[in-house]
């Protein structure tokens, strides 16, 4: 079992499924990227019920605005933006007093919770999850192939085994490895990604990977 | 290691992972570099979201409940869309029937005039028409249907100089007892299957033009 959904699913073609309302496209949504919003809904403490409603809340929403997604290589983040909105929006109904704030009015971006560092820290883990599966849907299927083996599959596979099954030299494996890290951390910054954004702090890359 | 000359992205990620067994001069260099610490600091980061526990599953009743409420939504919207196309299909076509004048079209090309020879193959083969107006050329290709006495018919409308397409244009069969149609698209095509084998009248809604084509018998 994968930790990051949509692993292995063409990114476009999934979303044109989407579009154009494909039964087969929206079970792999609900089944993969709705967990994003089960996992919103659990490091916001919110109950069995309330994360349930999210969950289901999050799919109807999605299908009702899916044609307003603008960049299918965002299919993730776009969720969990839906998924966070949504949440915050029930504990404020619950809670009209909750120590939550909405400091960034972007609507692209989920706004941020300034008042309950813990639960920041949780989310900010979950959007960057989201951003990761956004750019791991955007590399090539053997980079993609080979990181998910290393690091998503459960069992993780070990050098030898994934020697055989890709059909390389065991000692190609770990400069592949690499050099599909930098690719990885090139999509990343390519999509402005909260993984990367703190660190970095504006200053300049010098174009390494 | 001079300041100008960065490890690559290799070896810092190796220092990243491995810092006990990284050269001493790469960790040396990460540590006094900003743009390497940043770097390195982004490589620890993705593997360590990499490594992250596993997202949750919702239990399976939920999922299979939120896909049953989806499907129903997807039918629901079908259905609310087609009621719409029928809907409108059938205003156009009567307005069609109060006497909306046509503009001329001229039949310029048609593929078995040309190739008479292509005719022995109607039974399975296609028969391309082209027409035009002021306007617009309309290309036509009629084929019978492999499978069924139906016919299928793809065109497309082609703005001629000067003009553009008009955004929401319209192809419709009268075919008792509906009418059958659809939207051309962005580009001014169309695809009409299972039409009946006796249709030779074409209407086609372009903005406030309206062009009627007879095809030619036989087709």
């Amino acid at each position: 079992m994968s930790n990051h959904p949509g692993r292995c699913i063409d990114r476009a073609q999934l979303v044109h499924g989407l579009v154009a309302g494909d039964e087969t496209a929206w079970r792999e949504f609900v089944e993969q990227y709705g967990r994003l919003a089960y996992a919103a809904a659990s490091r916001l403490g919110m109950t069995a019920e309330q994360s349930e409603d999210l969950f289901q809340d999050t799919c109807l929403l999605a299908l009702e605005s899916i044609q307003t997604l603008r960049d299918p290589g965002r299919l993730a983040s776009w969720t969990y933006s839906i998924a966070y909105r949504r949440a915050i929006d029930a504990l404020r109904r619950q809670r009209p007093g909750v120590a939550l704030e909405e400091v960034d009015a972007d609507a692209d971006a989920p706004p941020a919770l300034v008042h309950a560092p813990e639960i920041a820290a949780e989310l900010e883990r979950l959007e960057e999850t989201a951003s990761l599966m956004d750019a791991m849907a955007q590399l090539d299927s053997r980079c993609r192939r080979l990181l998910e083996a290393l690091y998503l599959e459960t069992p993780r596979m070990g050098y030898n085994q994934l020697a055989q099954r890709e059909g390389m030299p065991i000692g190609s494996i770990g400069p592949n490895r690499a050099r599909c890290l930098g690719k990885l951390r090139s999509l990343l910054r390519g999509l402005s990604n909260p993984l990367l954004r703190p660190s970095t702090g504006g200053k300049q890359d010098k174009g390494r990977g | 290691m001079a300041r100008s000359k960065h490890p690559a992205w290799e070896q810092i990620l190796g220092a990243v992972e491995s810092p006990a067994r990284a050269p001493s001069e790469i960790q040396e260099h990460i540590r006094t570099c900003d743009d390497c610490a940043v770097v390195a600091e982004e490589a620890r980061r993705i593997l360590e979201s990499l490594s992250a526990e596993q997202l949750p599953h919702p239990p399976r009743p939920l999922v299979e409940q939120t896909l049953a409420a989806l499907s129903q939504r997807l039918r629901d919207r079908e259905a609310s869309a087609s009621a719409r196309l029928q809907e409108e299909l059938r205003a156009l076509a009567a307005r069609l029937r109060e006497g909306w004048q046509a503009a001329a079209a001229a039949l310029i090309a048609d593929s078995w005039r040309a190739s008479p020879a292509l005719r022995g193959s109607a039974g399975t083969g296609s028969r391309m028409l082209i027409y035009e107006t002021d306007d617009f050329s309309i290309a036509l290709s009629l084929t019978n249907d492999p499978d069924s006495t139906g016919r299928s018919l793809i065109g497309q409308v082609v703005p001629r100089q000067g003009t553009s397409l008009p955004p929401a244009g319209w192809v419709l069969v009268r075919q008792a007892p509906e009418v059958v149609g659809e939207r051309l698209t962005d580009l001014g095509e169309f695809q009409l299957a299972g039409l009946a084998p006796e249709i030779i009248d074409l209407d086609l809604v372009l903005g406030d033009k309206h062009v009627s084509l007879h095809l030619p018998s036989g087709s």
